[in-house]
């Protein structure tokens, strides 16, 4: 598996010996099992014909951004479907933890400023920001994991009702102190330049900073996953839970764990999400679980539980992106959008369910 | 052709990628006789049934059904033409009745259109009452013991007027008691001229109730022969493909003081009560008991997974709580549960994955991070020492034979470092060859000072292994024994005796 | 005898699932075709969209004249109308947010998806 070189050579050698019908098989078999990476390239290709300047540095560049920007709710999200859950407040958290970054960095003389006393923004108050909206996400994570785990109730039934509820407190939160649901705008210089200062140019495309937190990030949930006990038990949890339990593997704190950590993750994506959106309205982050959840399960962190990889992640983000950008590219309008979305999502379970089957 | 044959499988051959399933296996059932399939696990028993039935297509081969040649497509279409077959797995509508289970698919129609509910109840009864069974047609299966459910799943096949009946592993979850039953109505069935298809692993059994058996081995047919001119010795001769001269390693182990003490455990959601024993160092404890007797819920007490109302375990004198699986794993226990598949193995993770995960603490480095050398040593360590056949650590442990699995999650729990360890039925679903090295591993373990109490349902293996034997009756203890010099009878006396 | 139906039966056998999946039974084949479906859906609308490719941009007056839409193709440079002009006000320019603090950047901003401009107005001191 390691080396792809002697992967391929090992898939010819077989591919040698295989009779006609074999063959067919192996043809079909492939197609159909990466039928979205063909999708992906077929759009790239007419794309590329099409619009000359989708094979540029500007290009791939956005490509970067869009997926530091997506990348770490997939990766809080891909632990709860690694534990056979799945988590639809994702989106609606994002949104509040935005809405709250962009309150709490609103610039000292906007003239819309919602909490005037609060104190000058500087490098301290945009850390205790950032912590703040971690720690408001990690505990809607906490109460997910809390109710999936004591009360083994299905995390669709749970992460809907807590994707309700913190829509309510957003609503809330923007009628707050005579703000009556205007858009939070007017964010600070300093909070941009930490979240979207520029890192380095890639063409005409400015990398900004949270690239760089991206693969922090990133590199820290591949050591959660793969070295350390929280990760492995998440995986013996996800493929196994009667067998865990007996293992001694302490279900409950593992269940709340991942969840909360997923929180933590979408919380860290709404301070983002404040500096992308530029203007916060109620409506930020409306579906981005959708998103997510279809990037991991393309990227194989499968609906059957206790499998999936981070680089696979990173991988079905990627993929996701560039079909959107391709298709943006080409001028098909955010509406439509939607309507593909919810068919890779179909599609993409399918083939989740047809790996499973196949294996086997 | 010979009159009285019913079904002939002739050169029946079945290839999967990479592995031939079948090869020219050749069957013929006569009527009126019970006809015995054996073999190891994995030697195509099970692939020859499916052939059967149209679960796989076969490569090659005929299939003969009273001379006619066949191919099902589908085990309807096998019900239909009279072969049938009660399952291992039952496969039913839990949520409804009996008899909606029985006439599923083809209810009797009033006018072609209401379901005629009177004739299906009357057409059970009569069914049920031919074959002696007692269950009201109106019960809804879910509420009934898998024992009855298998029940009403022979009288499904005998109201199809089924000519060959296959039963795979019927006995695996019933009592003795059961089994008499069940074996009554075998026996009956073959009286009215039913050609039966017999699969276990059994010796016991086979020897009684079977006219001829069949014998495979690595998808090929080795050798049919009637009963009564196979001793149990031959099958396993036949079965392994060597000659097994002893079924259990001799004891060699010594028990020391007194360890382990189990008092006055009571259930809080089963039926157990008063549940008191103890078991010394370097002992083989077994216990035994009908199914449902409480043996399981015992094992699962004392390791934490079931609550207790009553009842404390002390090890050396000291009180162990055993709240949960954790700190029972803390104080020295280990658990090998009885379902392999849903409470053992985590399928789709790897051998070392499947190995280390309740000895992760062993691996961590600065309270921070797994080291992934001493996983793949550790789990090297138990591959070497139990012989476990597996081509590399990153398999699959669904890929394994279950024999295999079995020795990983052993391996599992060795690392735990435990000294007490509790196995329930350590050998089901594993080949016979694969159960001798389990067998010698649990005496390695006494040898070495370990306290190890083992459930099973197999009565030769507690003799075989255990030291003494604790005999476990509807919740209670019944009674103790000594495996030396105890009989099955006294045993099952024991057994029987708050039922 | 039929050669092929060994990988047949295989493949139109339905199967158990596990996980989230569960309870759901469900044959290679089906899905073969769920998958196919999905991407000939998926292609059939992408070409049916491109029909009429580019994404809209609307002006808000904001309490001004009205200005007509426009249609762009992705990553142009928006070509700005003639300017909407109000009773005692005078322009300030097209903004992104209802509340016209972020202005249109010609020089930077490009078309990414459907656009609404919002007209700002300052009071004329009279």
């Amino acid at each position: 598996m390691a080396n792809p070189i002697a992967n391929l050579q090992r898939i010819s050698a077989e591919y040698s010996q295989m009779d006609k019908k074999d063959k067919r098989r192996f043809w079909t078999d492939g197609i159909l099992n990466n039928a979205l990476y063909i999708l992906m390239l077929a759009f790239c290709i007419y794309t590329a014909i099409k619009q000359p300047n989708f094979v540029s540095w500007g290009s791939l560049g956005n490509l970067v951004v869009q997926v530091a920007a997506y990348l770490p709710m997939a990766l809080g999200i891909a632990g709860c479907i690694v534990l056979t859950g799945t988590d639809l407040s994702a989106g609606r958290v994002c949104g509040l933890t935005a809405a709250v970054t962009g309150v709490f960095l609103q610039k000292s003389d906007f003239a819309n400023k919602m909490f005037t006393s609060l104190p000058e923004v500087n490098g301290w108050w945009i850390a205790v920001t950032l912590l703040t909206v971690i720690a408001i996400g990690a505990l809607i994570g906490l109460v997910n994991g809390f109710f999936v785990a004591k009360f083994s109730l299905h995390p669709f039934i749970v992460t809907l009702s807590t994707q309700l509820i913190t829509y309510g407190i957003i609503l809330w939160f923007f009628a707050l102190n005579g703000n009556n649901g205007q858009p939070i705008s007017g964010l600070s210089a300093e909070y941009k330049d930490f979240v979207g200062g520029e890192l380095f140019r890639l063409g005409p495309a400015r990398i900004p900073m949270y690239v760089l937190y991206a693969v922090i990030l990133t590199a820290l949930m591949w050591f959660i996953w793969n070295k350390t006990s929280f990760g492995k038990n998440m995986f013996a949890v996800g493929s196994n839970a009667e067998a865990a339990r007996v293992s001694g593997v302490n279900v409950f704190w593992t269940t709340v764990l991942v969840h909360t950590l997923a929180g933590a993750m979408y919380g860290y994506s709404g301070f983002v999400e404040g500096y992308r959106a530029g203007s916060i309205a109620a409506s930020t982050g409306l579906n981005y679980e959708c998103d997510a959840i279809a990037a991991c399960v393309i990227g194989g962190v499968s609906f059957v539980g206790g499998t999936g990889k981070i680089s696979g992640i990173v991988l079905g983000v990627v993929i996701l992106r560039i079909i959107f950008i391709a298709l943006t590219m080409l001028g098909v309008d955010s509406s439509s959008l939607y309507i593909i979305k919810g068919a890779i999502i179909l599609c993409a379970c399918s083939l989740d369910m047809r790996k499973y089957l196949v294996k086997k | 052709m010979d009159q009285n044959v019913l079904l002939k499988m002739v050169d029946i051959t079945k290839t999967f990628p990479g592995v031939k399933a079948l090869d020219h296996v050749s069957l013929t059932v006569e009527k009126g006789t019970v006809h015995a399939l054996m073999g190891e696990n994995g030697a195509g028993k099970s692939t020859l049934m499916k052939c059967l039935f149209g679960i796989y297509g076969k490569d090659d081969g005929h299939i003969y059904l009273n001379g006619e040649e066949i191919d099902f497509k589908s085990s309807k279409e096998a019900l239909d033409n009279g072969v049938a077959m009660v399952h291992q797995e039952l496969n039913q509508a839990l949520k409804r009745s009996v008899m909606d289970n029985i006439w599923l698919g083809r209810y009797p129609k009033i006018a072609g259109i209401a379901v005629d509910e009177r004739k299906m109840y009357k057409d059970t009864m009569a069914v049920f009452k031919e074959l002696e069974i007692d269950v009201d047609p109106h019960r809804i299966m879910s509420t009934m013991p898998v024992s009855q459910r298998q029940m009403v799943e022979i009288a499904k096949a005998v109201s199809y007027n089924s000519k060959v009946i296959v039963f795979d592993e019927p006995t695996s979850s019933l009592t003795e008691e059961e089994v008499e039953h069940l074996f009554k109505i075998i026996n009956m069935l073959r009286d009215r001229g039913v050609g039966i298809i017999y699969i276990s692993h059994k010796m016991a059994e086979i020897k009684r109730i079977s006219d001829y058996i069949t014998v495979m081995r690595d998808g090929q047919w080795v050798a049919t022969e009637r009963a009564e001119d196979l001793e149990m010795a031959d099958i396993i001769r036949l079965m392994v493909g060597r000659e097994l001269t002893n079924q259990f390693p001799p004891k060699t182990n010594t028990p020391g003081e007194t360890y382990l003490e189990v008092k006055n455990i009571t259930g809080m959601y089963n039926h157990l009560r008063d549940v008191s024993f103890s078991a010394r160092r370097g002992e083989v404890l077994g216990l035994a008991g009908l199914d449902s007797s409480g043996r399981t819920e015992t094992l699962e007490s004392i390791f934490g997974v079931r609550t207790r109302k009553e009842g404390e375990v002390y090890l050396d004198g000291k009180r162990c709580f055993n709240r949960d699986p954790g700190e029972s794993i803390k104080n020295g226990f280990a658990l090998l549960t009885e379902e392999r598949r849903a409470t053992g193995i985590f399928s789709i993770l790897n051998i070392r994955e499947n190995t280390v995960i309740s000895s992760l603490k062993r691996h961590l480095r600065f309270g921070l991070w797994l080291s992934d050398k001493s996983q793949r040593e550790d789990t090297q360590r138990y591959i070497d020492a139990l012989r476990t056949k597996t081509p590399t650590q990153e398999t699959k442990i669904r890929a394994l034979s279950g024999g295999n699995q079995q020795k990983v999650i052993i391996g599992r729990w060795l690392l735990t470092e435990p000294d007490v360890l509790l196995l329930d039925e350590p050998t089901r679903g594993i080949d016979v060859g694969a159960k001798y090295e389990i067998y010698q591993l649990i005496l390695d373990l006494a040898n070495k000072g370990k306290t190890v109490i083992m459930v099973s349902s197999e009565m030769p293996e507690l003799l075989g292994v255990c030291d003494r034997i604790v005999v476990m009756s509807g919740g209670r203890v019944a009674g103790e024994v000594d495996a030396r010099n105890t009989t099955q009878e006294e045993i099952m006396t024991l057994a029987a005796k708050y039922v | 005898m039929n050669p092929s139906s060994p990988e047949q039966n295989e493949r139109t056998q339905p199967r158990e699932l596990k996980g989230l999946y569960k309870g759901v039974k469900v044959s290679v084949k089906t899905l073969d075709i769920v998958i196919v479906l999905c991407v000939l859906a998926i292609v059939l609308f992408v070409a049916v969209d491109l029909q009429s490719p580019g994404f809209t941009v609307s002006f808000d007056p904001n309490g001004g004249t009205d200005v007509p839409a426009q249609t762009q193709m992705y990553g142009e440079a928006l070509a700005l109308p003639s300017p909407p002009t109000r009773e005692g006000y005078s322009f300030t320019g097209w903004y992104k947010d209802h509340a016209c603090f972020e202005l249109w950047n010609m020089e930077e901003d490009t078309i990414q998806s459907d656009l609404t401009l919002y007209a700002g107005w300052e009071k004329n001191l009279s």
